[in-house]
């Protein structure tokens, strides 16, 4: 999942940006930057459970994809490519994890969702396209009114096909 | 009635207190179980302990008899420890160790009797290294490239080192052999230029180089880019590839890093307490003994220094144990037994106890609970 389970939340955290200032000097790392980086980080995106030298894995579930969506939003990316990104968390983490989502569309970030969960993906995209056996079927309306539009694609049934 | 009365449960963060009281504790335990059996044989196991403690660290020969044998073990522990920390199953740092001795000792020869101690020194030194890594290559290089199993290949290879050794030194006229006795083969001295000074009894310098080297060993891996690169790889392949950290080419560092840590052992020993390519005193299975040191040492590169003089001194004292009429065999044992209470002693580092409530107090204070709601 793109954690490294035996290190802390901070190394976790500075994963994608660790090769350069302020994490590493001359090939050396910098203690304090992984401090301080980790702890702005943490407070941020509220990640819980935090103890200095924990390794990551001992996190729950919601803590762990908070981190892991941290650490990924930070580097500010033009693409997102979330795959089930609530799939087992809580109410709490999972408002969480919606926020930040929307926080980068708005920020210009192009967001793809990939998702089995209905009202999650109503409730956070501007287009929906279906895939039926690998193959995109078709593309839906976002209001509540589309959800049996949405049922009749999954199953199976073309765009403009007789009902 | 319910006969758990013990449960256990992950600790989470392991308190440093903890971490270092157990290992003693173990070793405590060891000495406890092994006294039983010197009790049965009909020693008292008080004044074995006694004994060994005075013959290992009593006297001045003592302490350094005991800092020269635990300085390849300082070593060999180092190699075992850093590849397994990164999942590389080095088990070669015995012939790793035998090939330092071998590039090392031949350095010094070929250099000769004129060569200075400045120069002669640190080219034994990185002739010893540049052996152990070179030996480790051949079975690092098919592992990262092609898979196949380390260990396996670096275990063949301890046996491939050893016939090598032997070859140089009784099957031939090789220039590690001492030309002046054909009857009795041995090794050549080396050249006083290329032997380390004696200043402690017989101890020589190299205990410090194998200190310094155990202390920058920790420090590469856990204060530069490139440990940090390395501790990830060992804790997560995907994550490390996730991060854009060619695996590779960190699993081929790393071995030949393990590697040289051994040949740099065998070229200290040769240059130091042998004085030759002596088989006798270098086939003693010390690259074998230092993965008990990196286990004891629970693969903590700082950590494998005082459980190397410990290893060190008991090595040291079954000679002298002989002299007070005890088996060396009870050594021996020791040293399982406190393998084995180390080993043991590691779930305790990992996990706790605590004491299970009983079912039936349990159910009765459930009933309790009802009466009163």
């Amino acid at each position: 999942m793109g954690l490294a389970p035996g290190l802390t939340t901070e190394e976790n955290l500075a994963l994608k940006s660790y090769r350069r200032p302020p994490y590493s000097k001359w090939g050396r790392l910098v203690a304090s930057a992984f401090r301080t980086e980790g702890a702005r980080r943490i407070e941020r995106y509220d990640i819980r459970g935090v103890r200095p030298g924990l390794p990551i894995r001992l996190l729950s579930g919601g803590n762990l994809q908070k981190a892991l969506v941290a650490r990924e939003i930070e580097t500010e990316p033009k693409v997102i490519i979330a795959v089930s990104p609530t799939r087992g968390l809580d109410v709490g983490a999972t408002g969480a994890v919606r926020g930040h989502l929307l926080a980068q569309r708005r920020r210009g970030a192009g967001t793809l969702l990939i998702s089995e969960d209905l009202d999650e993906l109503l409730a956070l995209s501007d287009r929906l396209a279906v895939i039926y056996e690998g193959e995109i079927v078709g593309e839906a309306e976002t209001g509540q009114a589309a959800k049996e539009q949405l049922g009749l694609l999954m199953a199976g049934h073309r765009t403009g096909e007789a009902v | 009635m319910n006969l758990r009365l013990l449960i256990s449960e992950p600790r989470g963060l392991t308190p440093v207190w903890v971490k270092l009281l157990i290992p003693v504790l173990s070793v405590l335990a060891a000495g406890f179980v092994a006294g039983i059996f010197l009790y049965l044989t009909g020693e008292t196991p008080s004044s074995v302990y006694a004994h060994m403690l005075r013959s290992a660290f009593g006297s001045s020969r003592g302490v350094s008899e005991t800092l020269i044998s635990a300085t390849p073990l300082i070593l060999t522990g180092l190699a075992a420890a850093v590849a397994f920390r990164m999942l590389v199953w080095n088990i070669g740092a015995e012939g790793q160790f035998l090939i330092g001795a071998i590039a090392g000792s031949g350095a010094a020869i070929w250099l000769g009797d004129g060569a200075s101690s400045w120069l002669a020194l640190p080219m034994v030194v990185l002739a010893g290294a540049a052996g152990g890594a070179l030996w480790a290559s051949a079975s690092a290089v098919p592992k990262v490239y092609l898979g196949t199993n380390e260990i396996i290949t670096t275990l063949m290879l301890n046996f491939i080192a050893l016939r090598l050794m032997n070859y140089l030194i009784f099957g031939s006229h090789s220039p590690w052999r001492d030309s002046g006795f054909s009857t009795f083969p041995s090794g050549r001295p080396l050249p006083e230029g290329a032997r380390f000074p004696e200043f402690f009894n017989r101890l020589d310098i190299g205990v410090f180089i194998a200190g310094a080297t155990a202390v920058g060993a920790w420090y590469l891996l856990n204060k530069t880019r490139w440990g940090f690169e390395v501790r990830v790889v060992g804790d997560s392949e995907s994550a490390a590839r996730y991060a854009g950290i060619k695996v590779p080419g960190k699993i081929l560092g790393v071995f030949l890093l393990s590697g040289a840590f051994a040949g740099l052992a065998g070229a200290l020993f040769v240059a130091g307490p042998a004085g030759a390519l002596d088989p006798r005193s270098l086939n003693l299975g010390l690259g074998f003994t230092g993965i008990i040191v990196a286990a004891l040492a629970r693969l903590n590169l700082l950590a494998v220094i005082p459980v190397g003089i410990l290893m060190g001194a008991l090595n040291n004292v079954g000679p002298s144990m002989q002299s007070i009429g005890v088996p060396i065999a009870a050594v021996t044992m020791l040293q399982g037994a406190i393998l084995i209470f180390a080993v043991a002693g590691e779930f305790l580092v990992v996990n706790r106890l605590r004491r299970a409530r009983s079912r039936s107090a349990a159910l009765r204070r459930a009933a309790g609970e009802g009466e009163a709601g």
